[in-house]
């Protein structure tokens, strides 16, 4: 075991010296494993076009070809492809879980930092009133609403909903978090030593809330990524691209199941829980950082 | 006892607004029930019969006022404790449909919640307590990858082999031809029909459990007290179960409570998939059906579970962690 | 669940000894020698989420069956058109404000009490006394004048009307009859629950677990000899993959839902044996708001109707079972009968001619710039977006088709998911450009085509009405009032003749594919069932209809 636990983020290393920040979470196989098949994700998403053989979106060959040479995974009822389908999908994915997670992120981290420095003031019962509502509005009821009053159609719109429904439960994690953050020693230490309270809050306090906020960050991208799954197996999502979520939608509306087609049903829930397993691995090197007892001997 | 005040304040503030919501949310969603319902029994593929819309608006008395009356209407009925009538199961009551519903809720969701909660916390201490071992690898990975499976895929995955492929379980319904009541058959019939759902709630619920609780244990693991009783000779095992794995309990107890709030809500497009009779499915239909009495009832179920176990949480806290109540000066 | 796996070991101990064909005909066998068939499994025709809750009220929006238990006076074939009298044996129209039904003798009530005329009467006066289970409209100005009386003398029954009703038959026939003697005293019949019905149906109630509801054939029905089944089961509201697998292992004789390629799903487990039979209930169209430019150019709507693939539609959105459709708006050639000498069925199904389109689309003034994009006569862009209901999947497949065929001849199109509570919104305001629609094909023009173009039948702020694309034109409007006010079958033809041709040069909707009505069922235990090529029985109409057309299986 090492020495006790050091209050900033940088913990003592093996050789004594500080530690940086990737330096911890490399040092987790899991995180390793997880940066590596992200990356392998983020890759195909970008070389989409070189890597799929045809438009996600295309949607003229023949309907139900089973699988061969020229469609590997076979043809859905439209007549699309499925590999080019699953392909472009990894796309729509990241891009809701980079963007959904960073406003969740934003709107969390504003209000949870208000609310629990003001602890106990006027700001902090108005904003806890009003995360606490929110975490028991009824999403999917809200989420049709939400979808249904806008002009707007496409990924900013399932981004801007996801975002909108799921920033209270970080933002009570946040705020209960800074609570006891600010009284922890470390803090009371700083204070005696005759520190501001700016500088407690920047130099002390926000250093142990940065692992915390990249882990709920990475949280608030893996729910919104399946938040879009979710919604798109409704049949709300943007019906403009393809996404895993819309192709498990339509291969079970379909009958994938009674007519045997199970690699349309399978591959895409497959994929998309291998993401979310990938940003699950990171999120254990992130937490490694915060709390140095979790790491790996 | 200001804190205890103060949140039991809060309580009923947020009670207030989520009713409110749960009021307003429904009636800004485009639909008219009669519509709605009017369509439902002639198909997508039928014209809406103007005679058939008239006589269904005269039955479920849809809604008549402005909104405000309306909503003041409906708040003198919740303190009377008048949920009103349902429109997808006229002219039976609100209550007495949830009556029906609730029973296969609590027995499925209730005990894969109790049963994931057991399975994870102890897979979690053992993990925790072996850490780094093949069998804490396989757990934190396998729990995580289970984790990652979206609830309703693995509901069809189990469905397509256990019940369409391999026909080893029913398909749909909570049970089939026997009466219920409390009889063997039909509590064997029951139990049949929850195991898939069952297993598809289980698999992805356990895991938050396994990982929370490996993590705060291995926390409680490396803490001077943990140190001290093992100075003292105490046996190894003693000291990570008796000890660290009692105190890593509290904050998944903690979390377990409000996760039970969430129960009913939980469990929609898994009894959905399954057909299952509980409330789950119920809710999904009275989303469908602009079911407005059924709707809001059953939201005011979910609000007030969560709160509940919010407050409960909230207090169990203040107790447990007197830090917490300490108010800045 | 007993009996139901021995019967599923049985059935794989069966084929490992006997192989496949010999089993199927020995575990079918399940007619007895009294001419009859034991047992048939139809889905419940409640959806039964919360089971447990009896009502037997054909009035109450969730009866356990509306079918069996009460009948109607005359039950209407939607496909021939042709009716078939039930409780009554006939019916005449006196002008068209006075109709009489004739009733029919002999009729008891399950609980042994004689059917009368003054039955029939009460059910239709307790409409006037309870708006609320007025489906027919039959008191209020729904498609005709409203009636100002009911009244019961001998074996007739006549209604007086207002004024002209004549649209309003369809309807009045369909009503379930209720017994005088039971709901007199029950007071408001929409809120009545009705645990112990009294019908005139062929069935009866012989339990009910709170999910599955057995009802047993009436020796005493009064045509007791064309009822072969001795005991009916309804159970389950399944989807379309239950429903296949529980057709494919006999645990459902019929089902009347969607099942996405029957063929494969379905049939082809046993081509011998299963069956299904999709009929064309309407059509589905393509509307444009034509309020709106350049929707209102009929220039631009006869041009796109040549852009669109139609047999891809068929392809992709029904699996090739549901064939283009005519232009006309008839189901053709069903109802070849109305359609004017001048057209041939073939020639008013559109082509799909993607260069005619184009060259159309060009001398209208819709030309493309230099991003081969067209643009509206004046220059403006030309932005087409198609409103498509989320889960309708069909209409999903179709959108998807015609907004790449749009794209292809220059029109630039892209699709919009929304909820379908959102799209009924949006017909009501008018807010749309583009979406997907049904024409009704029923027997009455005036309220199926009819309806779709009358000026007065434009949605409004709370009603949704069939006129969705917004049609408004004078002639047209007389032209269905005419059609509306004449029960004579060659002024009908004549009328009917002036509304397909509005179809066919004005372009008011465009035909896609027919929607279908489907029955998919199996033949092991009963035969008889509705096909291309006997369709007695429309899928959507009646099943009292199938019932009694229904034989056991010949022993194999």
């Amino acid at each position: 075991m090492t020495a006790p636990a050091t209050p900033a983020g940088e913990a003592p290393g093996p050789g004594g010296g500080p530690q940086h920040w990737y330096t911890v979470i490399w040092s987790s196989a899991k995180a390793r494993i997880g940066i590596v098949m992200l990356a392998g994700y983020v890759l195909v998403a970008g070389l989409a076009p070189l890597i799929a053989p045809y438009s996600g979106t295309r949607a003229d060959f023949d309907p139900l070809l089973p699988s061969g040479s020229t469609h590997w995974l076979g043809t859905t009822s439209q007549g699309g492809d499925i590999f080019s389908q699953l392909i472009y999908g990894s796309r729509v994915s990241l891009l809701v879980g980079l963007f959904g997670g960073l406003l969740a992120t934003v709107i969390s981290l504003v209000i949870g930092l208000i609310a629990g420095y003001q602890e106990g003031s006027v700001a902090d019962d108005a904003l806890s009133f009003v995360t606490n509502v929110a975490l028991v509005v009824p999403v999917l009821p809200l989420m049709i609403v939400l979808i249904s009053y806008s002009d707007v159609r496409g990924l900013p719109l399932i981004v801007g909903v996801i975002g909108l429904t799921s920033w209270a439960g970080p933002a009570r994690a946040k705020r209960s978090q800074i609570i006891t953050l600010r009284n922890r020693d470390f803090v009371t230490a700083a204070k005696f030593a005759g520190e501001g309270p700016l500088w407690i809050i920047f130099r002390e306090i926000m250093p142990n809330m940065m692992s915390l906020v990249a882990a709920s960050f990475v949280g608030a991208a893996t729910g919104a990524i399946a938040a879009e799954a979710g919604l798109s197996f409704l049949g709300l999502g943007d019906s403009a691209s393809i996404s895993w979520g819309t192709m498990l939608y339509q291969a079970d509306a379909q009958g994938a199941v009674s007519q045997g087609l199970w690699l349309w049903l399978l591959v895409p829930g497959l994929t998309l829980a291998l993401l979310i397993t990938a940003l699950t691995f990171i999120n254990f090197g992130i937490d490694l950082i915060s709390n140095p007892h979790l790491r790996e001997d | 006892m200001k804190y205890f005040l103060r949140r039991i304040a809060f309580f009923l503030a947020t009670l207030w607004a989520a009713v409110t919501l749960n009021f307003i949310i429904p009636r800004l969603e485009p639909g008219d029930p009669a519509e709605v319902m009017v369509r439902k029994l002639s198909g997508k593929d039928a014209q809406l019969d103007p005679a058939a819309v008239k006589a269904m608006r005269a039955m479920l008395g849809a809604p008549d006022g402005n909104l405000l009356r309306q909503y003041v209407r409906y708040l003198d009925a919740l303190a009377h404790g008048d949920f009103g009538l349902s429109y997808t199961y006229y002219p039976y009551g609100v209550t007495e449909v949830i009556g029906h519903a609730l029973p296969w809720t609590l027995a499925l969701v209730g005990t894969t919640q109790v049963l994931s909660f057991i399975i994870g916390i102890t897979l979690g201490a053992f993990a925790a307590w072996r850490r780094n071992s093949r069998f804490d690898s396989v757990v934190t990975l396998g729990s995580t990858f289970l984790g990652a499976l979206p609830a309703f895929w693995i509901a069809l995955l189990l469905l397509f082999a256990f019940g369409y492929t391999l026909g080893w379980f029913p398909t749909s319904g909570g049970y089939e031809d026997s009466i219920p009541g409390w009889n063997g058959a039909f509590i064997g019939d029951a139990v049949i029909h929850s195991i898939l759902p069952a297993v598809a709630l289980l698999v992805t619920t356990s895991v938050a459990w396994v990982l929370g609780m490996r993590n705060t244990m291995v926390l409680n693991l490396g803490a001077d007290y943990i140190r001290l009783a093992k100075a003292k000779g105490l046996a190894d095992r003693d000291v990570a179960l008796r000890y660290a794995a009692r105190n890593a309990l509290l904050p998944s107890v903690t979390g377990f409570a409000i996760a039970l709030g969430g129960l009913l809500g939980g469990s929609v497009l898994v009894e959905s998939i399954f057909d299952y009779p509980g409330m789950g499915r119920l809710m999904a239909e009275a989303i469908g059906n602009k079911d407005y009495p059924l709707l809001q009832t059953l939201l005011l179920f979910i609000v007030v579970g969560v709160l509940l176990a919010n407050l409960i949480a909230d207090m169990l806290y203040g107790v447990l962690d007197p830090r917490v109540r300490r108010t800045p000066a | 669940m007993h009996k139901r796996t021995r019967a599923m070991v049985a059935g794989a101990a069966c084929a490992l000894l006997l192989g496949v064909a010999a089993c199927s005909s020995s575990m079918s066998g399940q007619s007895s020698s009294d001419g009859m068939i034991a047992q048939l499994t139809f889905p419940a025709e409640v959806s039964d989420t919360v089971g447990g809750l009896v009502n037997y009220n054909p009035y109450s929006p969730n009866p356990l069956t509306s079918t069996w238990l009460y009948e109607p006076v005359m039950v209407r074939n939607g496909l021939s058109c042709t009716i078939t009298p039930w409780l009554a044996t006939g019916y005449s129209w006196q002008g068209t404000n006075q109709l009489t039904f004739t009733m029919r003798d002999g009729v008891e009530w399950s609980d042994g009490k004689p059917f009368t005329a003054e039955d029939v009467a009460f059910t239709y006066n307790l409409m006037h006394k309870y708006p609320a289970i007025d489906k027919a409209g039959i008191w209020n100005d729904t498609f005709g004048a409203p009636a100002t009386s009911v009244t019961a003398s001998g074996d007739s029954v006549v209604l007086t009307f207002s004024g002209n009703a004549a649209s309003k038959f369809d309807d009045i026939i369909k009503q379930p009859i209720l017994p005088e003697h039971v709901y007199q005293s029950v007071g408001d019949p929409s809120k009545y629950i009705d645990k112990s019905p009294v019908g005139t149906g062929p069935f009866k109630v012989d339990s009910y677990n709170g999910r599955r509801l057995v009802l047993a054939r009436r020796p005493d029905y009064w045509q007791a000899d064309k009822i072969k089944v001795k005991k009916l089961v309804l159970e389950g509201s399944y989807e379309a993959s239950e429903a296949a697998l529980k057709l494919k292992s006999g645990g459902l004789d019929a089902y009347w839902g969607e099942i996405p390629n029957p063929q494969k799903a379905f049939v082809a487990a046993d081509p011998a044996h299963n069956h299904f039979y999709y009929a064309p209930a309407g059509t589905t169209v393509l509307d444009f708001n034509l309020t709106k430019a350049p929707f209102n150019d009929v220039r631009f709507r006869e041009a796109v109707s040549y852009a669109i693939n139609r047999p891809e539609i068929s392809a992709k959105a029904t699996y090739g079972i549901m064939k283009p459709a005519s232009q006309t708006g008839l189901k053709l050639p069903f109802t070849d009968a109305y359609l004017p000498s001048e057209y041939t069925d073939a020639q008013t199904v559109l082509p799909y001619d993607a260069a005619k389109a184009s060259q159309l689309l060009d001398a209208a003034g819709y030309r493309k710039g230099p991003d081969r994009k067209r643009t509206l006569p004046d220059g403006s862009p030309l932005n087409l977006t198609f409103s498509v209901q989320a889960g309708f999947i069909d209409y999903d497949a179709m959108a998807d088709v015609i907004t790449r065929d749009f794209n292809d001849v220059g029109v630039t199109t892209k699709i919009e998911t929304n909820a379908p509570d959102s799209v009924d919104a949006q017909k009501k305001s008018g807010d749309f450009q583009a979406l997907l629609e049904y024409v009704d094909g029923g027997c009455q023009f005036a309220t199926g085509l009819g309806a779709r173009l009358a000026s007065n039948q434009i949605p409004t702020k709370t009603d949704v009405l069939p006129n969705v694309e917004r049609w408004r034109d004078a002639a047209t409007d007389q032209e269905i009032a005419q059609l509306s006010a004449t029960v004579d079958k060659s002024a009908q033809k004549q009328l009917v003749g002036k509304l397909v041709d509005t179809m066919m040069t004005q372009f008011p909707v465009t035909a896609l594919v027919y929607a279908p009505t489907r029955i998919i069922y199996r033949t092991d235990k009963a035969v008889g069932w509705p096909t291309e090529q006997d369709p007695y029985a429309h899928p959507a109409d009646n099943r009292l209809l199938i019932m009694t057309h229904l034989k056991p299986a010949p022993a194999a």
